[in-house]
């Protein structure tokens, strides 16, 4: 369903939508902060109709032969809810017991003689019993088990909503082994006397009165009164009182305690279609028996058909279609099927298909099957596709003791089906995927092993390893059109317990609110992301459902195509933005009718997110200028850039005029990727300060701040003589030193550090352009220096680079500087040392080559340091002197010695 | 944007002096507010940077340098490096060390072997100027007039002919060189805030004599 992106919203109205389903799914969270026995409740629920006083009623609720009878009680309400129980002693006499409160999704399995009043309890012969509550159809449910009939097997019965449409006919088959009893119960839920007669398929016909409320029961040998050459019986019931108050039960067990069986009573008169069903029918160490009656005066064809769990296809085995006369019962010969699931493991478990010729309840069957190794008798339903509610249920799960529970869903129509599944239970739920079962298909959960196996659901949650009690919740969410069955079978085989439950709800689950995730997503151009839309959906109760994804085939995906395209909830950034993520699906929608009719369908669900594409940005190390003919490495940090977008850097003049262009271009041009310390050289001054802008863009857009900049000139020069220059601020700290402003020499210093011979040297810089700001110096270094001591040395005469050799630094101090722009000044006075402790006479040589230029100090490749802005300018100092009287004298043995120059001078000691 | 005085260009100082403003001036006063625009390119993509001091890029950079500064285990074992963030502070004009290198007027580069307060230097072949000895003093200088309150500060702190206080009057000297009656103005009007007959007062008192002398 995924379709090629195109623009849905208006751009601008995108962060209002986003924001919406913002607000939108921040409300809705909240119920989840209130779970209760592992599910949520909703303040409301749109789909459900009005709770109205329920009684569901079963006719039997003792059983001589049976050691006790055990009641499940399954809460679907999202609320507490109160039930009241009432038991009929066979006479009809109600006893009221005590209110039982049932919390949300509680599951209960108890005795039921510990509902009745203890001064009641034993005393009686028990009919049947009731329980009352003000809710919805099937929000309180129950299933009784009776233990111990006839060598410790167990059979079920079943409770009937009082109300619900149903007919004055009930009619049931059931395999009846040799020497097997069959006990039918029927029960009197009206205040009038009810006449009932039953006819037996052997032709016996009983009719009994059941009094107001009131319970009868017949026990009845295999084919009692005339045998048949069939193991089988079927009797159908037809009552003469208020329609549907007489309701039966019963069941069947041998005498030499090998095989027993509820027996399943199906009101014929209002069944759905024709076809039988059943799901997860065991033939692995089985011995199966189907027997099945045609109820009705003509003839019908009936076709069974076995169905592995991956369901119609090659694997499903078809037996010889079987044609039963009117009224009568054919057990179906089930060696072909036995025969193929030796050799299949696909086999183990099946589904049945049983294809009618027939109308509506004109077929009715009985399933077994007898564990061989274990002993365990099974009854399985095996009757008609039911009403649309069937395809969801709600079901108990016991895992106590060696209970094991396994929940079995079946597609029993042509078309794919899709179901979601829960456990609740308190510190719940526990819910799996949507799974979808092809026509035919079965899904199998063991939920012992889910637990014991520590199977993570959909969202990594677990079943808690000490879980004994809970509540499956499974409902269609997708493809109405087909039919799903499912129940759960409980098994101990120490208890020799074999219960199936395949009790229906209300409705199934609705939509109850969508939201697309990421909501919000960020990426770079070219980047990809994956939205999926996400949905959440109330049960018929209102109780919130585990929050699951959509399959991307089902949702319609839009996007703001100039920004992003979007295919199957893969968003792919083409431009830097924000778009809207719009996803378009089709949700389930169950709404219950006056008289408790579920109408399934669906509704447009639709959920926005944003995706938010980053430009590709450069930030720019902040820098203040390049020199003319030098070079500046300066840092670009590239973000939002993981697909390596070309980002386009330019240097221009914002204003006047200057050039500088990117070293490796010698253009003003260059492209980066990533982060990269970027070279420029000055090419030409700037005409102003700052004037210079490096400008980064993509695709013809700005992409990040740009930076200015100044291509600085530096013209160096020296003053050899005369005196320091009257705007040189360095000069009041050469006066108060040397206490002269004198150039060239040797003069002797007279100021706070007196007595040096020394030759003064003024290096002037004249910076371009004049209102230049940045932090500019003139540094220096000694490039080559050679000593000379003629007798003994003088103390520390390796000078300043000692103990290295040249070159180093020779930086003149902060106080003989001007770094104050438009001119620089630097001011030096080399000289020797004046404390000589040499011999008298000695001489003492030096010959020191220096070279200056400017520098800024600025970031360069991210770390602060001091960038040459100008090219050098060389100088040199000649000195030579003599220790006479302790303190040094000029001497001028050499030509041309005892200067400063400009240039270099030879190192040695003649000068030549 | 703020700059510095020390920043100013010689005919905005020579300016200055015309107008025989700089003696009216207090500390305060010394960093003057100036329209950047007036300046800058007038694009307004361009980040206005300081283009004075220290960028904001550079000030993890700085801050790091002055952790240095107040590390007294740093002093005492690794002066070079200390030496090396006093100078590197000094070029990157950072205004917010001026308060640790003022506790550093006395680190000395001595020209013996390493002493427990500085650290050896090589013998200079000219003058031994006191930036030189002292390195603080230099990196207060290019710090320029931003420091002359706290220099003010170590002169009403510390005794008359100490080390610090006749290197924080040198400083105040270096950084007032076009004009001396900005230090001396500076140190004029703390001394009138300071009670009188106090050690402070006659602190100061003395640091104007020897400023002016």
């Amino acid at each position: 369903m995924s379709t090629p992106s195109h623009s849905r919203l208006p751009r601008k109205s995108f962060l209002f939508i986003a924001l919406a389903a913002l607000i939108v799914f921040a409300g809705m969270s909240r119920p989840f902060e209130v779970n209760v026995e592992g599910q949520s409740a909703p303040t409301a629920c749109a789909t459900c109709s009005q709770p109205t006083q329920q009684i569901i009623y079963t006719p039997l609720i003792d059983w001589k032969d049976a050691s006790f009878a055990e009641i499940n009680l399954n809460c679907r309400s999202p609320q507490p809810i109160d039930v009241v129980p009432t038991f009929y002693t066979d006479d009809g006499t109600p006893i009221v017991g005590e209110t039982i409160t049932l919390t949300p999704a509680e599951m209960r399995f108890i005795d039921v003689q510990s509902l009745i009043p203890a001064g009641h309890r034993g005393g009686h012969h028990w009919g049947g019993m009731t329980l009352a509550y003000t809710g919805r159809r099937f929000e309180v449910w129950g299933q009784m088990t009776f233990h111990g009939i006839s060598n410790d097997d167990s059979v079920n019965s079943f409770f009937a909503i009082i109300d619900a449409p149903s007919s004055n006919v009930r009619n049931a088959v059931w395999k009846a082994a040799k020497n097997s009893t069959a006990t039918i119960a029927i029960g009197n839920y009206s205040d009038t006397p009810a006449l009932a007669s039953l006819t037996f398929s052997n032709g016996d016909v009983e009719q009994l009165n059941v009094a107001p409320h009131g319970t009868e029961i017949i026990t009845r040998k295999n084919n009692e009164h005339n045998a048949t050459n069939i193991d089988a019986e079927s009797v159908t019931i037809t009552s003469y009182g208020q329609t549907g108050r007489l309701i039966p039960m019963g069941f069947v067990s041998s005498n030499n305690g090998d095989f027993g069986s509820s027996i399943r009573f199906a009101d014929t008169e209002n069944i759905a279609q024709p076809n039988l069903y059943s799901t997860n029918f065991r033939l692995k160490n089985t011995t199966p028996s189907i027997v099945l009656k045609n109820t009705t005066y003509n003839a019908i064809t009936a076709h069974p058909r076995f169905l592995p769990v991956t369901g119609e296809g090659s694997g499903v085995v078809e037996l010889s279609a079987v044609t039963i006369s009117a009224n009568s019962i054919k057990q179906l010969n089930l060696t072909p099927l036995t025969n193929a699931a030796a050799s299949r493991q696909d086999l183990d478990s099946v589904s049945v298909q049983i294809i009618n010729s027939g109308g509506n309840g004109s077929l009715i069957a009985a399933a077994n099957f007898t564990n061989t190794t274990t002993g365990v008798d099974y009854d399985i339903p095996l009757r008609d596709s039911g009403l649309t509610r069937n395809s969801a249920g709600g079901y108990p799960v016991r895992l106590d003791g060696d209970y094991t529970t396994t929940l079995s869903i079946t597609n029993v129509g042509d078309q794919p089906g899709t179901f979601t599944m829960q456990i609740n239970f308190a510190g719940g739920p526990y819910a799996m995927y949507p799974h979808e079962l092809a026509p035919g298909a079965t899904a199998v959960f063991d939920l012992r092993k889910i637990r014991d196996q520590q199977i993570p659901d959909s969202s990594g949650r677990l079943l808690p390893p000490n879980l004994t009690l809970g509540q499956i919740k499974w409902s269609i969410i997708r493809g109405f059109s087909t039919r799903l069955i499912g129940r759960s079978e409980i098994i101990s085989r120490t208890g020799k317990v074999s219960s199936s439950y395949s009790c229906g709800v209300s409705c199934g689950n609705s939509f109850y609110s969508g939201r697309v995730d990421p909501v919000i997503a960020t990426g770079d151009i070219g980047d990809t992301v994956l939205f999926t839309a996400r949905e959440i959906d109330a049960d018929g109760y209102g109780n919130f459902q585990s929050e699951y994804g959509m399959a991307q085939s089902q949702v319609v995906w839009y996007s703001n195509p100039s920004i992003a395209s979007i295919s199957n909830g893969l968003a792919l950034a083409t431009a830097a933005g924000d778009s809207a993520i719009e996803a378009d699906w089709t949700a389930p929608h169950w709404s219950e009718g006056p008289f408790g009719e579920c109408h399934a369908g669906e509704v447009a669900a639709v959920a926005y997110a944003d995706f938010i594409v980053r430009p590709p940005t450069a930030t720019i190390d902040s820098f203040s200028a390049v020199g003319k003919g030098q070079t500046a490495k300066i840092r670009v940090v590239v973000s939002n850039n993981s697909n390596n977008k070309n980002i386009l850097l330019t240097l221009s003049p914002a204003s006047g005029t200057g050039t500088a262009n990117f070293t490796s271009t010698n253009s003003a041009t260059r492209t980066i990727t990533s982060t990269t310390d970027v070279e420029i050289t000055g090419v030409t001054e700037s005409s102003t300060n700052n004037n210079m802008l490096i400008s980064p863009t993509y695709n013809g857009s700005g992409a990040g701040s740009s930076r200015s900049f100044t291509v600085v000139r530096v013209d160096l020069s020296l003053n050899l003589s005369g005196s320091a220059a009257l705007n040189n601020a360095g000069r009041n700290g050469y006066q108060a030193a040397i206490g002269s402003l004198q150039l060239g020499g040797p003069f002797l210093t007279a100021g706070n550090q007196p007595g040096f011979l020394v030759i003064g040297i003024e290096i002037v810089g004249m910076v371009y352009p004049s209102n230049y700001t940045g932090n500019i110096k003139i540094v220096r270094e000694l490039i080559s220096t050679s000593d000379y001591d003629e007798t003994t040395a003088p103390p520390n005469t390796k000078g300043k680079c000692a103990p290295n050799n040249p070159p180093c630094d020779d930086t003149s101090p902060a106080e003989i500087r001007d770094d104050v722009p438009g001119t620089i000044y630097d001011l030096d006075s080399p000289g020797p040392p004046k404390n000589f402790t040499s011999t008298e006479g000695a001489i003492i040589r030096r010959r020191s080559n220096f070279r200056q230029w400017a520098t800024v100090s600025q970031l360069d490749s991210h770390l602060t340091k001091d960038v040459r802005v100008s090219s050098d300018i060389t100088w040199f100092n000649r000195t030579s002197i003599k220790i006479v009287n302790g303190a040094g004298q000029v001497l001028s043995d050499v030509s041309n010695d005892n200067q400063n120059g400009s240039g270099t001078t030879p190192l040695t000691r003649n000068l030549q | 944007m703020l700059i510095q005085f020390s920043r100013l260009t010689n005919s905005w100082k020579i300016l200055f002096i015309g107008m025989g403003l700089l003696a009216t001036l207090v500390c305060s006063f010394i960093v003057v507010i100036v329209n950047a625009d007036s300046e800058g390119p007038d694009d307004p993509k361009v980040d206005d940077q300081l283009q004075l001091g220290v960028t904001v890029d550079q000030d993890d950079e700085a801050s790091e340098l002055v952790r240095i500064l107040n590390d007294k285990k740093i002093r005492k074992l690794n002066p070079d490096r200390l030496l090396e963030a006093i100078s590197k502070l000094g070029t990157m004009k950072y205004v917010q060390a001026t308060e640790p290198l003022t506790k550093l007027l006395d680190f000395e580069v001595t020209s013996g072997s390493k002493t427990e307060t500085g650290v050896a230097r090589t013998v200079a072949w000219g003058p031994i100027y006191p930036s030189q000895r002292y390195p603080a003093i230099g990196a207060l200088i290019s710090i320029g007039a931003p420091t002359l309150n706290e220099l003010v500060k170590v002169i009403e702190r510390e005794d008359s002919g100490s080390i610090r206080s006749d290197n924080a009057i040198y400083t105040i000297r270096q950084i007032s060189r076009d004009n001396p009656l900005v230090g001396v103005e500076c140190l004029t009007q703390a001394k009138n805030h300071a009670s009188l007959g106090s050690t402070n007062r006659k602190r100061l008192e003395n640091a104007i004599v020897k400023l002016s002398q």
